[in-house]
């Protein structure tokens, strides 16, 4: 059994990696757009080859983008193999192989690595047990509300840690608790749904809070810049909208009955010097991100510091940066990199211009990207759903009048980032679904009802924010 | 600076005053708490952990008034800060049933049955705070004159 | 056929006007005559006409067992009549004066054919009497041979016991003896050499740890905050017992002055928990023994307050955070084996120690008092725990009745039956009265035995 499973997975790596091949092998002048480089023609094969890779996960996701990286490095480096390298207009343009190197630590990268710090240090500490528990104190036992704070604060959490070790810790709180209800009850389902709907909705609160809110800054250069404290001005906003709207949902669908819940987590806040660290370096890494306006420093220098703070006191040990997701930081560097190589070719361009989009509605591209990008994010990572398709979208809003008019590339970047965190309705849409689907509590059926209608919701909501955004001139 | 712990549970004094006093030698580098039961214990091993403190090692009696050490010693094993905290499991009078409880539920380190040798006590004893340590990923510099030089070398080996 | 015969032959009035009505035909016998032997000659078929014969056979030792018990209206030598031999198979004797009727073979009554159809009845009534003896001896020995068997194992075992029990004894007596001998040995030797320190080693020698692990921990916190010393140093100043006095005094001298005061300390502690340890294997030595052997050796005259504490001593350990109260009304001597009484006060301490750290009550106490009266010794143990079920209590001094949970415990729990049998050795008696929060036992020793 064992060997023919085996040589399924490789017949299905090699059917996916055919197409690919065979986008390479063709002669470049059969490719439909003209005036096509080799480079170019590459990337469009190296693209190709991800999307499938991404979509269908012959091999892990991380393992595409390193991947990915490698194979730039190999064909469209200009250290890359010696035969593959050629002259003129017609080859196009190859990239510094430090460039693509760099994308493995890019500013992205360590903001999310301040972020893994901030967050390690505080579940090391019990941070986020000992808030949730000071938190969740005034919302007293009536099932509703008890959800309500439940939902509040997991969103709080999983916008600085990641949405599954929020959602992991929130069901290890909570499955003891539900346990004691009558299996099978509407009420045990319902508090099940809430935690990882929250997690989801609440990455998208700030840059840190998710993958592609970070890969969407990457694109937000120059004028477009957002710092962390506006990105959380109007994310945070959406969170709750988005929170209040899907916990009125859940109770909608799951009415409880005059029941009580009580929820008791132990413990109390450590007093320990390094304990007392933590807690400062959390609050000060937070102020000096909302602060950028005085001090000057970027969300990816600041992002640097509490690492430097942890290390230095022993807080997170050796052992403990063994424990870093490097997997989800390769992940956002290979998109990164893809990135990279349809921007450097010129590929990302030369598209954008071939496809007639200035005749569409510029509203209905913004709403055809979103709804695309909510789409994949169903049924693919979020991350990888925001790296395949941000180049594109970032190429498209600097090429396209109109949509200049709306707020140009920053506008429909937002719109696709925000959208990519709306993959709710099934338990592979993202591992926080699949954690509350594997406690046995939820079914697909309930899942799906729930998170295709806030997945409408949402994209709704995010078209009501930008425009929002727009009229207050922000973008 | 954060202390690594060694707490003896024994509700028979003078046995309590023999197990701390075979483990003297450890007493420069660790601290040696010794309770007389499991309550007292459980109440200690709340205060070590506010204090911040690492509880390497647990030494139990088993059959005491009140609490059992098996019990007391399965609460441990349940509860997520203690997780990685070493259990002895050091009786005269267990049942087969309870070492199979301790074994299954409490996932008891070693079993030493009294009267115990105090070379392989010290042995026991090196050897899981060893293990401790690294999976802690403690700086294990100052504490390696204690430690069990195989355990140290085969875990660094496989995890520099 | 005639059917009346056979209803007139079972009514023994008619036999009796019909056979036995010859005034001649009489014996009389006086009690403890002996009518049949064994294997002696019988052609008589006799009648009770009033008292009582016995039947017995002999073994082979010459022993008797009785297998017949006749009285008035019953027939007996049967089979000796009926069978060719004429042969008694048993010894007959009269268990009080009997008067007997009978009829012999040289009637011509007998030898009338209606005389067999006379006394069928007679003649199968016995047969089934015989059958239903031989059953009931069957299913006696059967009986017999079981409690026997059962016994021999108890016996085995007691013996095992003791016998291990004597072996361990020397082997206790031995470390028992030679710690004294140490301990004194010490005493003398740092007397002479650490005459100021001294007292440090006699105090932990008599003492030897008596705070609780708690309490240290605490003292130790203490230590550590007020004079800013190591945990290391505070936890061994703290076991020392030494005063905040001494520690400022020590603190001003250097602490190295500390590590012979430790090293005496140290050295009493031990050697006082090597004499408890090996006093209590040796009482648990002793009490086997006992059990194996159920003759008093030796009755001492004893003082009960002396047991009682040193009960107590014994029982230290588990007192621990118990209050105590002890109140002694009685100077009380009496003729007995310490080590009995001992036991007997450990037992009840024992117990109530667990019933109040099992259900965890809060503010245990447990109240010892002795009286006198008339002329009895009153000892009364009284804790106030969660009390003994009320299903449990008419049962608590049978064997095999126990109120614990998990096995034994270090010490004797030897069980309240054993309790009570020591107890009524003594011609005494044990009492118990439970109600949540109040349960007392009382052990009453006559003074004079």
């Amino acid at each position: 059994m064992g060997s023919q499973s085996d040589l399924k997975k490789v017949l299905k790596i090699v059917a996916i990696l055919l197409v690919p091949i065979l986008i390479a092998l063709l002669p470049t002048s059969w490719m439909p757009l003209e005036n096509l480089t080799t480079t170019e023609h590459r990337v469009i094969a190296l693209f190709v080859m991800a999307a499938l890779f991404w979509i269908l996960e012959p091999i892990p996701i991380y393992a595409t983008s390193i991947l990915i990286i490698v194979l730039e490095l190999v064909v469209l480096s200009d250290k890359g193999i010696v035969w593959l390298k050629g002259e003129g207009d017609d080859f196009g343009i190859l990239m510094s192989y430090k460039e693509i190197m760099a994308t493995m630590a890019s500013p992205i990268i360590l903001l999310f690595l301040g972020g893994f710090f901030l967050a390690m240090a505080a579940t090391k500490y019990r941070l986020d047990q000992n808030l949730a528990r000071v938190l969740l104190s005034p919302f007293g036992n009536k099932p509703q509300w008890v959800m309500m704070g439940l939902m509040l604060i997991t969103a709080i959490f999983s916008m600085f840690m990641s949405n599954t070790a929020t959602t992991a810790m929130m069901l290890s709180l909570l499955v003891p608790v539900l346990a004691s209800f009558e299996s099978g009850s509407k009420i045990r389902t319902a508090f099940a749904l809430s935690i990882p709907m929250a997690a989801n909705i609440g990455g998208i609160g700030t840059p840190i809070g998710t993958p592609p809110n970070a890969l969407a800054l990457k694109y937000l250069n120059g004028s477009d810049y957002i710092s962390f404290g506006q990105w959380m001005s109007f994310g945070v906003p959406f969170v709750l909208v988005a929170l209040i709207i899907s916990w009125v949902l859940i109770l909608f669908f799951y009415p409880m009955k005059n029941i009580e819940i009580n929820l008791s987590i132990k413990g109390k806040f450590l007093k320990t010097p390094k304990a007392l660290i933590v807690y400062a370096t959390f609050i000060l890494t937070v102020l000096l991100w909302l602060t950028d306006f005085i001090h000057g420093m970027n969300s990816y220098v600041v992002a640097m510091i509490p690492v430097a703070v942890f290390l230095s006191f022993n807080i997170i040990t050796k052992e403990d940066i063994k424990k870093i997701s490097w997997d989800v930081l390769w992940l956002v560097s290979g998109g990164i990199a893809l990135g990279l190589a349809l921007d450097k070719t010129g590929l990302a361009a030369h598209i954008i211009n071939a496809i007639p989009f200035g005749e569409l509605s510029a509203y209905l591209v913004i709403a055809l990207a979103s709804f695309v990008a909510a789409l994949m994010a169903n049924f693919m990572s979020n991350t990888a759903t925001a790296n395949l398709l941000l180049p594109l979208i970032a190429a498209l809003g600097t090429s396209m009048p109109a949509l200049q008019d709306l707020g140009g590339s920053k506008v429909i970047i937002l719109g696709v980032a925000l959208s990519a965190s709306l993959g709710l309705a099934l338990p592979i849409s993202t591992p926080p679904n699949a954690l509350a689907h594997a406690t046995g509590e939820i079914e697909t059926k309930d899942m799906a009802k729930l998170g295709v209608i806030m997945c409408f919701i949402g994209l709704g909501l995010v078209f009501l924010l930008l425009t929002i955004l727009k009229l207050v001139n922000f973008v | 600076m954060e202390k690594i712990v060694i707490v003896i549970i024994e509700d028979q004094r003078e046995v309590l005053e023999a197990i701390a006093r075979d483990l003297a030698t450890f007493e420069d580098t660790f601290m040696i708490e010794e309770c007389d039961s499991a309550d007292e214990a459980g109440e200690l091993m709340e205060t070590l952990d506010s204090e911040g403190d690492y509880v390497a090692l647990i030494i139990s009696d088993h059959i005491m008034p009140g609490k059992s050490g098996v019990d007391f010693l399965i609460e441990m094993n349940e509860d997520p800060r203690f997780e990685s905290t070493k259990k002895i499991l050091l009786t005269g009078l267990a049942t087969h049933q309870d070492t199979i409880n301790a074994i299954n539920n409490a996932a008891i380190d070693r079993y030493i049955e009294k009267p115990w040798n105090q070379t392989n006590l010290i042995n026991y004893v090196k050897e899981l705070i060893t293990d401790y340590i690294l999976k802690k990923g403690i700086d294990y510099t100052p504490y390696v004159h204690h430690l069990n030089q195989t355990t140290l070398l085969n875990k660094l080996r496989n995890n520099p | 056929m005639d059917k009346s015969w056979f209803q007139k032959s079972r009514d023994v009035g008619w036999l009796k006007s019909k056979y036995f009505n010859d005034d001649a035909k009489r014996i009389y016998l006086k009690k403890g005559e002996v009518l049949l032997r064994p294997n002696s000659y019988n052609d008589k078929l006799y009648l009770i006409c009033k008292g009582v014969l016995k039947g017995y056979i002999e073994d082979e030792h010459g022993e008797l067992f009785e297998i017949f018990n006749s009285s008035n209206d019953m027939f007996v030598g049967v089979y000796s009549f009926f069978s060719s031999e004429h042969k008694s198979y048993s010894t007959v004797v009269a268990a009080e004066d009997t008067v007997l009727g009978y009829i012999d073979h040289s009637q011509a009554a007998v030898a009338s054919p209606d005389f067999a159809q006379h006394f069928l009845p007679v003649v199968v009534n016995e047969i089934y009497l015989r059958q239903l003896l031989a059953g009931q001896m069957s299913l006696e020995r059967q009986a017999a041979m079981k409690k026997l068997a059962e016994t021999e194992k108890m016996s085995t075992l007691g013996q095992l016991a003791a016998g291990i029990a004597h072996e361990l004894n020397n082997a206790i007596g031995v470390v028992h003896r030679n710690t004294e001998l140490l301990a004194q040995s010490l005493k003398e030797y740092f007397e002479l050499k650490e005459p100021g320190l001294f007292s440090f080693f006699t105090k932990s020698l008599e003492r030897g740890q008596r705070h609780s692990s708690s309490f240290i921990r605490e003292r130790r916190k203490e230590i550590e905050q007020k004079y800013k010393l190591s945990a290391r140093i505070a936890k061994q100043l703290a076991k020392a017992n030494v005063e905040n006095e001494q520690i400022e005094q020590l603190l001003k001298s250097g602490l190295h002055e500390f590590k012979p005061i430790q090293f005496l300390i140290d050295t009493g502690v031990s050697l006082h928990d090597m004499n408890v340890a090996s006093t209590q294997a040796a009482h648990v030595v002793k009490s086997v023994r006992e059990l194996g052997n159920t003759q008093k050796i030796t009755l001492v005259e004893t003082d009960i307050n002396e047991t009682i504490r040193e009960a107590l001593s014994l029982t230290k350990n588990m007192l621990l955070g118990i209050k105590l109260s002890i109140v002694t009304e009685v100077e009380g001597k009496l003729l007995a084996n310490p080590g009995d009484l001992v036991q007997v006060w450990v037992n009840l301490i024992k117990n109530a120690c667990e019933s109040l750290k099992h259900e965890k009550t809060q503010q245990p106490e447990i109240e010892i008092k002795t009286w006198e009266e008339n002329k009895t010794y009153n000892v009364c143990i009284t804790d106030n725990g969660p009390g003994i079920s009320a299903d449990l209590l008419p049962r608590i001094f049978q064997p095999n009745v126990t109120t614990k949970v998990d096995g034994l415990s270090f010490g004797l729990g030897l069980g309240l039956s054993i309790l009570k049998k020591i107890v009524e050795s003594y011609q005494g008696a044990v009492s118990v009265s439970s109600q949540p929060g109040r349960t007392s036992f009382i052990v009453q020793l006559p003074k004079k035995i």
